[in-house]
């Protein structure tokens, strides 16, 4: 059997986030490769947008660094910006233009050409059918479908890393399986950093999970190490076991 | 200037026009209100001459369009409060864009919004009897400090302010304006405390301006002007300290 190498896309070393007393993230350590997908799994206010938002340089942690393909947090912020999108938690777009001119407007912000915007625009419209919205104004689309534009802005620049903050909160069950696919589909060619609290969306989708409490890892693995790790049958229980070990 | 900032100006520039409050205050206020105050003028034979005199077609034309061209600063503070309140400002500080990017790419499309405003306001002042001359030319060329002004208020206002407190600061902008600015009269003869608050703001100045460049009379326009000037200039440096700060206080 071949050894495979793969390139760490995101090496976060020891992130940590304060604000007056409160410690936000302590001490947070990983390492995504290229093409996985990775979860930061939790309860609310675990830590897990704040740990986004240092990753994607919106926030500088107060300890530690983290490497975004070759390239440190606190040193090369805008060389990491043109190779990564994110889609916040709260669908983030602008409400007056039409489903096609907000992918416009994020792929012309990221500098490409005319030409370009066009292809990427249109191929991602395709990919993530909203075809027949495209001419829709944002704000007149369902949430589901807000959301999925949301998603398909952060696509849209062909990212080599993409974060994904709670990417199917609030949404019903068909929208919640219909963004799975999407997000299912993206694995492999994308580095994907997902925050999720639900153990489901976890499970069903991550090559790795780490799971976050009270802003520190406490156990990173595949779904079937933390269940080994914790002797349990799934990965509820096992969280519930990882919380509980906490306490 | 680069492409980017150029994509998120034509962005900025589509929210605002789409907006229909934006039609309603910015271009058919006015021209109701030049209608309205040359209809008063001409109610009949008995209105007093200064009355006549005081909604002239010449003075209420340019001050009712800078009137106008102050609701961009509601616009665009708006605008800015929703972009922070709705995460999409968030989402655009993890892009490449750099501050300057973010400024000039809200101040740009003002720009032709305002110029869409003065044209209507003048074709409304025609209408009533306000002389078509060059000088119309002049009187175009003399709101562009304003329109740096109130852009550039506008974006300081959405910087600092939510989206409530913008209302509350836009609208002393543009009323508190209107009245010390003498943008519907002619507020010159009046005097006393009230012409020294005015003077000692740029709103007077706008207006005076514009109606000294209607008039043809250029030599006193540019200490008008510079009052003008040196107004946007010192919210430039104080919007770009602000906008900076935004940037890293959500850095921090």
């Amino acid at each position: 059997m071949t050894y495979v190498h793969k390139t760490i896309a995101i090496e976060a070393k020891s992130l940590t986030k304060k604000y007056d007393d409160l410690t936000a993230v302590d001490n947070v350590s990983f390492s995504v490769e290229e093409g996985e997908l990775f979860s930061v799994l939790g309860l609310n206010g675990a830590g897990k947008t704040t740990i986004i938002k240092m990753l994607s340089c919106l926030i500088k942690p107060t300890g530690g660094d983290a490497i975004i393909l070759g390239n440190s947090i606190l040193k090369n912020q805008y060389k990491i910006k043109q190779e990564i999108n994110v889609s916040p938690q709260e669908t983030a777009i602008a409400p007056n233009l039409s489903v096609y001119e907000n992918l416009e407007m994020i792929a012309g912000i990221y500098g490409f050409g005319k030409p370009e915007i066009a292809e990427k625009t249109e191929s991602i419209i395709k990919r993530l059918k909203l075809e027949e919205v495209k001419n829709k104004k944002a704000k007149k689309l369902s949430g589901g479908m807000q959301r999925r534009l949301s998603i398909a802005m952060a696509l849209v620049t062909e990212p080599k890393v993409i974060y994904l903050d709670e990417p199917t909160l609030g949404l019903d069950v068909l929208a919640r399986r219909e963004l799975w696919s999407i997000i299912k589909e993206m694995k492999g060619k994308t580095t994907i950093v997902l925050t999720t609290h639900y153990m489901e969306e976890s499970e069903a989708l991550s090559d790795r999970i780490d799971v976050i409490i009270k802003g520190k890892d406490k156990m990173i693995g595949t779904v079937d190490e933390l269940l080994k790790n914790t002797n349990t049958n799934n990965l509820e229980e096992a969280f519930i076991a990882i919380n509980e070990g906490e306490q | 200037m680069n492409m980017k900032c150029l994509y998120f100006a034509s962005r900025n520039r589509k929210e605002i026009i789409r907006d229909p409050l934006a039609s309603i205050f910015g271009i058919i206020m006015p021209i109701v209100l030049i209608l309205l105050f040359s209809l008063i003028a001409n109610a009949s034979t008995e209105v007093p001459a200064e009355v006549v005199e005081m909604f002239n077609p010449i003075i209420i034309t340019p001050g009712l369009t800078i009137f106008g061209i102050s609701f961009i600063t509601m616009f665009l503070g708006g605008l800015i409060a929703k972009d922070k309140s709705s995460s999409f400002l968030s989402r655009l500080f993890v892009s490449p864009l750099k501050p300057k990017d973010f400024i000039f790419g809200y101040i740009i499309p003002t720009i032709p919004i305002a110029f869409l405003i003065a044209i209507c306001c003048t074709v409304a002042g025609i209408a009533i009897g306000m002389p078509i001359s060059i000088n119309i030319l002049f009187v175009f060329l003399s709101y562009i400090p304003y329109i740096f002004f109130a852009s550039v208020v506008g974006v300081f206002i959405g910087t600092i302010a939510n989206e409530s407190q913008v209302l509350v600061f836009g609208n002393l902008f543009v009323i508190g304006g209107a009245f010390l600015g003498g943008m519907w009269m002619n507020i010159t003869a009046l005097g006393g405390t009230f012409m020294a608050i005015s003077v000692s703001l740029p709103f007077y100045h706008a207006v005076e301006a514009s109606r000294l460049a209607l008039s043809g009379e250029f030599a006193g326009i540019w200490q008008h002007l510079g009052v003008v000037i040196i107004y946007a200039l010192v919210f430039f440096v104080l919007t770009v300290i602000f906008f900076n700060r935004k940037m890293k206080s959500d850095n921090k």
